[in-house]
């Protein structure tokens, strides 16, 4: 039924695509799937015409060389059944005379000997019917009763099954209608809703990310995306939980067609036209996000907010503390703690907090970017390579209680290990 | 019930709605396959029930294993026959015929735990071109269908179509390369 309906242009959805994953591993399906797009006609209505010549054909016959083998059959038995009583007559209601016959053993003993001896030898299960035709007629009948209700069986379920499909569609589109006509009113909601969402979650970011290019079309997008999940919730379908956020390059430009995998599994998708991502998961995780030309991220994603990663060229020139070395020769200095990098990597190791909360077992470097006031202190300190809310956050508490910088001509990075 | 039973039943019984309701069962399979040789739904359709008359007598004597790969070879070679008939030019692709069951399919279809596997996938999957992947990913790992994929990216149906073909492909190649 779900074949019938995707000919029919169901063409949407889970179900659509297992049709399309199950033709991949079934040349039959394929080749068929491939003729009905092929062609463009009412295929629906061919394959019910045909269905339906079909049934006609063979509704209450039977097969006709079968026919003519009951009649042989038939004249047999009898002449064989007279025979026997003639000869045997005394024996007939004992069934020692089955121990010869190598006949189905469903079969009653009186009957198998008649067989044995009457019929020539055609094919069994034609025999067996045969006498029964002839020797027991009420046993045919009800043989027949039996076949014709699990025929009519086979039948009211396919019937059924087609009820079924069309009923639910018909609820669809009904739902789907309805949909519409809420679609107006939900807008304005969700937009409104989400505008407070936005407002709670961007603090929250803020805390973390200060600096960082927040894309001015978040705002719209998150509106749009929220009208979406409304119009989805309507039509029956409950909003799954999901991981939902944006990918954008350093800038704040969207990034396209960047892949999302949720880390250590197959789950993944691809951020929209927007750079709009969504992810259905049950819980907060790590999201692994990829995109040809930029460096990996892997970063927490929480089910309550929007997730902003954020890419960095793998062409950027590098700019974190791994440069610090190489930096002696470029011709800008990068501002270097006062009392020299061993001493602030000591400072690191001795006051770093691990977070007790979700981020407790999230391993791996935050990268932290900050200038320098004229008293040496840190300021305007940002997250530009993230890893855990509360990891980021210990990071920017470490720096900003941190020894003092030598001022130099950029922003100073560094990188702190979790 | 089983395909092969229903022929049981028919073949014990010889009664005809037996066949007919197995038959019934096959019609959108072939008549997509006749469509498919015959590029015209008439002729099909004929095809079809000429087919179903030709079975009669057969299905009663032909050993049959599993009927569904049975009648997908005699339905092919119904319509390759019409063609020769109508004396027309055979040209068929037979290109959907080889189509194995191979491991990366498997990969990409089933749950998989090894962590190992998948990030291999994933090495491999940034390297395939752009709408290969991106078609890759909504197919396979986020369960759209071709028109889904359609709608959301943009691309034709038959790019779509042919980027998951190629994509599978080259995913294959990455994956064996990597794994030697």
């Amino acid at each position: 039924m779900k074949l019938w309906n995707y000919i029919k242009g169901s063409r949407e959805g889970k179900v659509a695509n297992s049709i399309e994953k199950d033709a991949m591993k079934d040349p039959f399906l394929a080749d068929a799937l491939e003729g009905f797009d092929s062609v463009k006609d009412n295929h629906i209505k061919a394959m019910e015409s045909l269905r339906k010549q079909v049934t006609a054909k063979t509704s209450g016959k039977k097969n006709g060389s079968f026919r003519v083998w009951a009649v042989v059959a038939a004249v047999m038995v009898a002449v064989g059944a007279g025979a026997f009583f003639l000869t045997q007559s005394i024996d007939t209601d004992k069934p020692e005379g089955i121990a010869k016959a190598d006949i189905q053993p469903d079969k009653q003993p009186e009957r198998d000997i008649i067989a044995l001896r009457s019929t020539p030898p055609p094919v069994s299960p034609m025999m067996i019917e045969e006498e029964e035709a002839d020797d027991a007629a009420e046993v045919q009948e009800d043989e027949t009763a039996e076949s014709e209700e699990a025929l009519k069986a086979a039948e009211a379920a396919r019937e059924k099954e087609e009820m079924e499909a069309k009923a639910k569609a018909e609820k669809e589109e009904k739902a789907r209608k309805e949909a519409e006509k809420k679609e107006a009113a939900k807008k304005e909601a969700a937009k409104k809703k989400e505008a407070e969402k936005k407002a709670s979650s961007a603090k929250a970011e803020d805390k973390s990310k200060k600096d960082t290019p927040a894309p001015a079309k978040k705002e719209t997008n998150n509106a749009k995306k929220e009208t979406t999940a409304a119009a989805k919730k309507a039509s029956g379908k409950k909003a799954e939980p999901a991981i939902r956020g944006w990918i954008t390059d350093k800038s704040g430009k969207p990034l396209v067609g960047a892949s999302v995998f949720l880390s250590g599994t197959k789950k993944a998708t691809v951020s929209d036209a927007d750079g709009y991502f969504e992810l259905t998961s049950k819980k907060a995780q790590n999201i692994q996000v990829n995109y040809l030309g930029y460096k990996s991220v892997t970063q927490r994603a929480e089910l309550s907010k929007m997730t902003l990663v954020v890419l960095y060229s793998t062409d950027d020139k590098p700019s974190e503390s791994e440069a610090d070395s190489q930096k002696k020769t470029a011709n800008l200095k990068k501002p270097v703690p006062v009392k020299g990098e061993k001493e602030f990597n000591k400072y690191l190791t001795e006051n770093l907090i691990r977070p007790k909360d979700e981020c407790k077992d999230v391993k791996g470097e935050v990268v932290v970017a900050f200038s320098v006031d004229g008293n040496g202190r840190p300021y305007k300190i940002r997250v530009v390579q993230s890893l855990c809310p509360a990891i980021d956050r210990e990071a920017i508490r470490l720096v900003r209680k941190g020894p003092n910088w030598k001022r130099g001509d950029t922003e100073g990075t560094v990188r702190i290990k979790f | 019930m089983p395909d092969e039973q229903l022929l049981e039943l028919y073949k014990s019984s010889g009664r005809m709605e037996y066949y007919g309701e197995l038959y019934n069962r096959y019609i959108p399979l072939l008549y997509g396959v006749c469509l498919k040789y015959l590029h015209d739904a008439d002729k099909a359709q004929d095809a079809v029930m000429q087919l179903f008359e030709d079975l009669i007598p057969k299905i009663s004597t032909h050993e049959i294993g599993v009927f569904r790969t049975w009648i997908y070879s005699v339905v092919k070679n119904h319509c390759l026959q019409i063609l020769r008939k109508e004396k027309k030019e055979v040209l068929v692709d037979f290109s959907s015929d080889v189509m194995e069951y191979d491991e990366v399919l498997h990969l990409l279809c089933e749950e998989e735990y090894d962590e190992e596997k998948i990030e291999v996938m994933k090495r491999c999957l940034q390297r395939l071109p752009e709408g290969q992947r991106v078609s890759i990913i909504h197919f396979f790992m986020e369960d759209y269908s071709y028109a889904d994929i359609v709608e959301k990216t943009g691309y034709s149906l038959n790019t779509v179509k042919s980027n998951i073909q190629n994509g599978k492909r080259n995913l294959k190649i990455c994956i064996n390369k990597q794994t030697g």
